[in-house]
Order: C-alpha cells, then sequence, then structure tokens
C-alpha cells in the first residue's frame, strides 16, 4: 500500500513583485527530515514564505498530507498542520516567555499527545525559568528555544525551520540539533532551510540543494560530505569552514 | 498669570487632553494593529457626534446617545474595512486616498443631513453645572471634570485588556509582527476588522463626549483628525502611553500658549510636533520603524 506523502510540493514558483524568485520547485518528504541547503539570495527564505502561506504571489501545488495549501490564509496553513520558525527568529520583543505561549489558539490532536505550554517547559527549562521576562531581553539561544516552542504550541505534523543556526554559539548548535533529533523521533516531520553543510548533515539524512529559485540535486548527506567537490560547486565553501 | 487664572488654563489643557486621548486612541490602536493611517477618523467622529445628537434628542437620553454613536459608528467601521479597506491592505497610497475619500463623501452626506447648523448636548444632570473646587479654590465646570476622569478609566480599561487578555496580547504581538501572529494559526484579517471596529466606534463615543464639551457641528471632523494626528505623530504611533503623554503635552502647549501670546497659539502645537519629529522621527514612545 503506498500512502500519501507528508508534504507533496509541485511546479512552486513565487514572484516578489517583478522578480520571480522560486522557478518551480518539486520536493517530497515524508516523515524523515529533509534539508534544503544553498548559498544566500538562492531563495531559501522565499520558499519558507511560499510554503506557509506568508508570500502572496505564489503558484504551483502544495499538498499537505493530501491538502492544497496554495492559496489558503497563514493561519489555514498553521491549522492544518505546518509549524513556523523563521529566519531571524521574529520573537515578539514585548511579549513575555510566557504571554508567547498564551498567543498560540489551542488546538487538539487527533492522537490526543498535543503540545501544552507544561510539555513545553519541560523540553526547555530554561524558558520556565524565564517565564515572565521580555522575549526581547532573552539570548539568541533561548529566542531561538522559544521561536520553536511558538510553532510547536500549534501541534504541527510538520515543521519549518529557517536558519536557525544563525547567529549561535557552536555549544548553543549543538543542544539545539540535539532538541530537533529528539522532535524527530517523537513523529515530527522537519523541513530545515540551512547555509551550513555541518548543521544540515547533523540533522538530515536526505539534502536537496537549492540554486536560483531551483532544487539543483538531490543527495544524500553521506554522498554530500564524501564529495567536496560538490560542496565547493554548490555550497562554496568546505566542510571544516562551514562547521 | 493670576493664580485662579493660571489653574483655570492648567485644568482647560488637561480635559482638553482627556478628549485628545479618547479621540486619538481608536486611532493609535488601529494603526498599531493594522498599519492603516486612517485619514476619516474624524468623519467617524462627526459622524458620531451627530447620530448620537439625534438620538439623545429623539429619547431624551444622553446616554443612550452615546451608547448609539459608540455602536453604530463601530459598525460603519467594520463596513469601511470589510468593503473596502481589506481589498487594499498593505497599499500605503490606496489607504491614503480611499480614507481621504471617505471622509470627503462622507462630510458631504452629514452636512446634507444635518445642515450647517451647530448642535448642543445636554448631559446629564449629575455631570453638568459647576463645581467649587476644594484646595484649589476655583470654580470648573462639572463635565470638563468627568470627561477628565472618563478618559482615566477609559486608558485604564485599555491599558488593563493590552497587559492582561489574551486579546490584548494578540494585538501587542501584531504591532510586533503581524505575519508571526497569522503563523501560529491565528486569522489576523479577524482581528483587523475587529479593532477597526473598536478604534472606530471610540471615535464616535469621543463624537458625544467631545461635542458636548462645547457643540459639533460640520468642521469638527478636520479639526479633530488632525489633532489625533498631532497626538499620534508626538506619542509614537500606535503606543498607549505615548498616546496619553502626548495628549497632555499637545493641550497644556496648546492652552498656555493661547493664554499667552494667541496670536501665535495655532503655530505653536505644530512647532511641537516638528520639534519631536526631528529629534525623535518616530515619536516620544515610538519603536524605530
Amino acid at each position: 500500500m503506498t500512502s500519501v506523502p507528508l508534504l507533496e510540493v509541485h511546479g512552486l514558483h513565487a514572484y516578489y513583485g517583478q522578480s520571480h524568485v522560486l522557478q518551480g520547485i518539486d520536493l517530497v518528504l515524508g516523515r524523515e527530515p529533509l534539508a534544503v541547503l544553498g548559498r544566500n539570495g538562492m531563495g531559501k527564505t522565499t520558499l519558507c514564505l511560499a510554503l506557509t502561506g506568508l508570500l502572496p504571489s505564489v503558484r504551483g501545488s502544495v499538498r499537505l498530507a493530501g491538502h492544497q495549501l496554495i492559496g489558503q490564509p497563514p493561519h489555514r496553513i498553521a491549522a492544518l498542520g505546518v509549524g513556523y520558525v523563521p529566519q531571524g527568529r521574529r520573537i515578539f520583543p514585548s511579549l513575555t516567555v510566557e504571554e508567547h505561549l498564551r498567543l498560540v489558539p489551542r488546538r487538539g490532536t487527533s492522537t490526543g499527545d498535543a503540545w501544552t505550554p507544561e510539555r513545553i517547559y519541560a523540553l526547555f527549562p530554561r524558558l520556565a525559568e524565564r517565564r515572565r521576562q521580555p522575549a526581547g531581553t532573552l539570548s539568541g539561544g533561548e529566542q531561538q528555544m522559544l521561536a520553536i516552542a511558538r510553532a510547536l504550541l500549534t501541534n504541527p505534523q510538520l515543521l519549518i525551520m529557517d536558519e536557525p543556526s544563525e547567529g549561535l554559539a557552536p555549544v548553543i548548535v549543538e543542544h539545539l540539533i540535539a532538541t530537533l533529533r529528539h522532535l524527530v523521533i517523537g513523529g515530527l516531520a522537519i523541513l530545515l532551510v540551512e547555509q551550513r553543510l555541518a548543521v544540515a548533515t547533523a540533522l538530515a539524512q536526505r539534502i536537496a540543494i537549492m540554486v536560483s529559485g531551483r532544487i539543483a540535486l538531490e543527495t544524500t548527506s553521506d554522498m554530500l560530505l564524501a564529495d567536496p567537490a560538490l560542496q565547493q560547486r554548490y555550497l562554496g565553501v568546505s566542510a571544516q569552514r562551514a562547521a | 498669570m493670576s493664580w485662579p487664572q493660571f489653574v483655570t488654563v492648567t485644568l482647560n489643557g488637561l480635559t482638553l487632553a482627556a478628549l485628545y486621548f479618547i479621540v486619538a486612541i481608536g486611532f493609535t490602536l488601529i494603526f498599531g494593529v493594522l498599519r492603516v493611517v486612517n485619514l476619516a477618523h474624524g468623519s467617524l467622529y462627526l459622524f458620531g457626534g451627530y447620530l448620537g445628537w439625534s438620538v439623545a434628542d429623539r429619547t431624551g437620553s444622553w446616554v443612550l446617545g452615546a451608547f448609539a454613536a459608540l455602536l453604530v459608528t463601530a459598525l460603519a467601521g467594520l463596513v469601511l474595512q470589510l468593503g473596502l479597506l481589506q481589498r487594499i491592505h498593505g497599499q500605503e497610497l490606496r489607504e491614503a486616498l480611499v480614507t481621504i475619500g471617505v471622509s470627503i463623501v462622507a462630510a458631504d452626506l452629514m452636512l446634507a443631513r444635518w445642515g450647517g447648523f451647530t448642535y448642543d448636548f445636554s448631559p446629564p444632570k449629575v455631570i453638568t453645572g459647576g463645581l467649587r473646587i476644594p484646595l484649589l479654590d476655583v470654580g470648573y465646570p462639572r463635565y470638563r471634570l468627568f470627561v477628565l476622569a472618563f478618559a482615566i478609566v477609559l486608558g485604564l480599561v485599555v491599558w488593563f485588556v493590552l497587559a492582561r487578555t489574551r486579546l490584548g496580547i494578540i494585538v501587542r504581538a501584531a504591532i510586533d509582527d503581524r505575519d508571526m501572529v497569522a503563523a501560529v494559526g491565528i486569522d489576523v484579517q479577524r482581528l483587523f476588522a475587529l479593532m477597526f471596529a473598536i478604534g472606530a466606534g471610540l471615535a464616535g463615543l469621543a463624537g458625544v463626549i467631545g461635542g458636548s464639551v462645547l457643540s459639533i457641528s460640520s468642521g469638527e471632523d478636520a479639526r479633530y483628525l488632525l489633532a489625533s494626528l498631532i497626538v499620534v505623530i508626538v506619542g509614537g504611533m500606535g503606543s498607549l502611553p505615548g498616546t496619553a503623554v502626548a495628549a497632555v503635552l499637545v493641550a497644556l502647549v496648546e492652552q498656555y500658549s493661547l493664554a499667552l501670546f494667541p496670536t501665535y497659539a495655532a503655530i505653536v502645537s505644530f512647532l511641537l510636533m516638528v520639534v519631536v519629529l526631528a529629534l525623535r522621527p518616530q515619536g516620544l514612545f515610538g519603536r524605530p520603524a
């Protein structure tokens, strides 16, 4: 029996005014994490915005567990099960940690094991310690935890993360990857958009490389790590420097 | 300035500040959440004033007039947002032109309905008449003190809702980053419609409350739009404390300069705005864009 894949992207085009940023993206994602790698300006963030409904000029097909997402407003897409951790984290500076968690509408899940503020605080004890603190005063790593917590509370089936390692110290990045692995084991599908090869390959075996608004290559972590010429060609960096 | 004159001018300033605050709070809430500069805000004020007067005239109840103004202008705001502004959301020039257009059409329609007359309200007896203020030893109209008290209560209610309720959390989050509010599953179009209705309703209520300080007549729409603009520009668009502080500042400056050098009084509040814009373009309490 073939089951419907969780996320099916077919012929996705996106525009910023006159510029044609995504030029026909095809992607299929199951429960296994997928990392999209690419240099700056290749359209990675645009891909995230198109999938979450935050970019209006989009055409093509994006199906989540069979539901068409193109044309749906962002809050419907969130309700259908797409969580979003944006580039730069974009937490709300004037809200406290606790208020971030109160903000998210509570929705039941079919399985019943919904994310609650209590479960979030158990996953990120640091956030529990800081619950009354304005989010703008948190450290970068804490803000990243909060951005993930905010997305988890929507009880997503798929978590889209845009450069979560950006601006974080190496030890914090390691902790972040461990957390994400833990979530993957818990059954969460992750689409990770990254510039850093080491972060992408640490989380995902499946790698898609994006060049100029298209998926140029689909490969695996092992093959990419074993082939410096390939890395040089698509990412322009060596694994050592990226780590 | 003699002591009684000083006290009277200061009280005039504070009560005018209260009125500016009541008018501007809806304007700043709409701007903060929707990023729409609603140039029809003055029309909603005037519409609320006329409508409240007509209802009060028919029913003999000022309170009923005030409630009717609040509800009907909230509804008018809802129609304006859902019927016109939602379609052009985010296109600032179009939003400005559409709201100016609405204000011109509304001004003519109201002139046709209510004419060029001046309408006087008669608020309930308990809040009218004079009051001898103890300690300060000056007489002062009771109604103007009511306006001051009303503004303080309104400010506290809005503060409480913003600080303590889930709606307030959503509103503050939307002022920070609307897209991320949508991305956690909140229908921002519904939030926008609700905020527009609240802001418009407050403008209409202000029409009755402000109209009862002096009177209501055509032309008041432009006057209070301008006052709202100056107050929120000085205070910082979208900030509640900014609106309160700026309302006091603008109204006191206006009243003191009227008393001290009446000839140049009109330019002083603009001067204040220019100075604030030059030193702090985001306003006293605003965050840099």
